[in-house]
């Protein structure tokens, strides 16, 4: 057969196998995410504890606490077998426990900064030390997470965690600039906002999010289509699909804080914020601390999370900046590669 | 590698998908980071939430008057079923510690007991 034949026949041959393929993707169930076992340790409203199942026989001395963004769902960091951080964290012998966050109900929306940061951080603290019996312990944060568990550190300079690892957390949220652009006070009435909505709608927080790549959903749908005949590369899109698109909607004054503490006023890094009458000052922290970016962060650029690492009072810092997005740095292909290595090694050595 | 992608047929079209993505995606975040934008943006809302706000009070008025509940006060049912269901939980995993802690007690836990191995593991010594 002449080449060119061959080739036509091969894309006539892909073309219905993506048919195929195409009818049973938009026939099948949505994928399962959060597959390792867990159990449920604590639970307050909007708050759940978890902890991981170990899978090793013996595990390092000291646990680890991860706090999950507030405004999506932890499975992002338990995605599926073979691309989930925590199960490689237990394959490696970590004993871990995560805060994960339920939509906030009406109830909630009066919670604050010293909520999250003097009451449900510090109890879920107390609440692993109780379970494993350590009084050390190391936290992770991840995005939003990140920033209350710098809160929580800087809050707590008498009770430092044994380490400190925070992924693309921002601390100058002036380096922001989409976001602060959209709510730039002279244009935006967060007020109006959260009064009239009470906690703010999981539908804006996904606009936002989208908006600051508009046409990359479409690009992405385009490329699942010519891939859908493969099927490690639908599963794996089908989960992150699932993960974007279940956003969670904000407590309402956590919201308003956000927006007046640290985009308008930039608390944190002018090193001014103060919470339930005490102030976050970040050189209270001095807890040995990592700090994960990615070079291609859309969300939290480098340039907003970098004062991190200037800030603190810690003399055993590191940052590391990776390729890949704010999503790709912890979860994904990329992650297995390049982040979980460096933490594992980071960690390993810190966590006896 | 390049022998692979020359046989490629469609590897120009996922270059050009790809620089089209990366154009749109900057002339939008120059578009959307003008003051003019935002402005308009933030109007937009204000607008929605003032006609949800009219709706709102509307729909308020109409159940009143049909004698059916309102959405805060189905929240607010909501919330205290909830109440109820994380005391109920709290009760549960009182009785179950209460019998697990019975001498010779017959147990059956509602799921099997949390591994406890000994925290003892010392970083591999050829990756430290």
């Amino acid at each position: 057969m002449n080449p060119t034949a061959e080739r036509i026949g091969n894309e006539v041959e892909r073309a219905i196998a993506r048919s195929l393929k195409g009818l049973e993707y938009f026939g099948s169930p949505a994928p399962v995410v959060g597959h390792t076992p867990k159990d449920v340790i604590f639970e307050r409203g909007t708050l759940h504890l978890y902890h991981y199942r170990p899978v090793t026989d013996e595990i390092y001395r000291v646990p680890i606490l991860i706090v999950m963004a507030t405004s999506n769902r932890g499975y992002i960091l338990d995605l599926a077998p073979g691309q989930s951080f925590v199960e490689y964290l237990i394959g490696r012998g970590f004993d871990v426990y995560l805060i994960d966050w339920s939509p906030p109900t009406a109830a909630d929306s009066g919670l604050r900064f010293e909520d999250y940061t003097l009451r449900f951080i510090p109890d879920c603290v107390q609440r692993v030390r109780d379970d494993t019996g350590e009084h050390d312990l190391t936290i992770i944060g991840y995005c939003m997470g990140g920033v209350l568990s710098v809160m929580y550190v800087a809050l707590h300079p008498d009770d430092q965690p044994k380490n400190f690892v925070c992924f693309t957390t921002p601390i100058d949220f002036s380096r922001m600039e989409l976001f602060a652009k959209w709510s730039d006070r002279r244009y935006f009435d967060v007020d109006k906002l959260v009064d009239a909505t009470g906690n703010v709608p999981s539908e804006l927080i996904f606009t936002s999010f989208e908006m600051l790549r508009p046409a990359t959903r479409l690009a992405g749908q385009i490329t699942l289509w010519e891939n859908i005949a493969d099927e490690k590369f639908v599963r794996s899109y089908r989960a992150f699909e699932r993960w974007s698109s279940d956003t969670l909607p904000l407590a309402g004054e956590y919201f308003r804080e956000t927006i007046k503490e640290l985009i308008w006023e930039n608390r944190l890094h002018r090193n001014e914020l103060t919470i339930g009458g005490k102030r976050a000052d970040l050189r209270s922290i001095t807890a040995p601390l990592l700090h994960a970016m990615a070079e291609h962060d859309h969300i939290v650029p480098y340039a907003a999370a970098k004062p991190l690492l200037d800030h603190v009072g810690s003399t055993d810092k590191e940052e590391i900046i990776l390729k890949g997005g704010h999503v790709s740095l912890v979860a994904g292909p990329n992650a297995v590669k390049r982040l979980w290595p460096r933490l594992d090694a980071w960690l390993g050595v810190r966590s006896v | 590698m390049a022998d692979s992608k020359d046989k490629d047929p469609l590897a120009p079209w996922r270059d050009l998908l790809s620089q089209w993505e990366q154009n749109v995606n900057s002339l939008a975040n120059r578009t959307m980071g003008s003051d003019e934008y935002s402005s308009s943006m933030n109007s937009a809302m204000g607008a929605t939430l003032k006609m949800q706000e009219t709706i709102r009070q509307f729909m308020a008025t109409y159940l009143a008057s049909a004698n059916l509940p309102s959405r805060a006060e189905v929240l607010g049912i909501a919330e205290r079923l909830g109440g109820v269901e994380s005391r109920l939980d709290r009760i549960t995993a009182l009785l179950e510690r209460l019998a697990e802690a019975r001498p010779g007690a017959a147990t059956t836990p509602a799921s099997p007991p949390r591994p406890r191995p000994p925290r003892t593991k010392s970083p591999p010594k050829t990756e430290s």
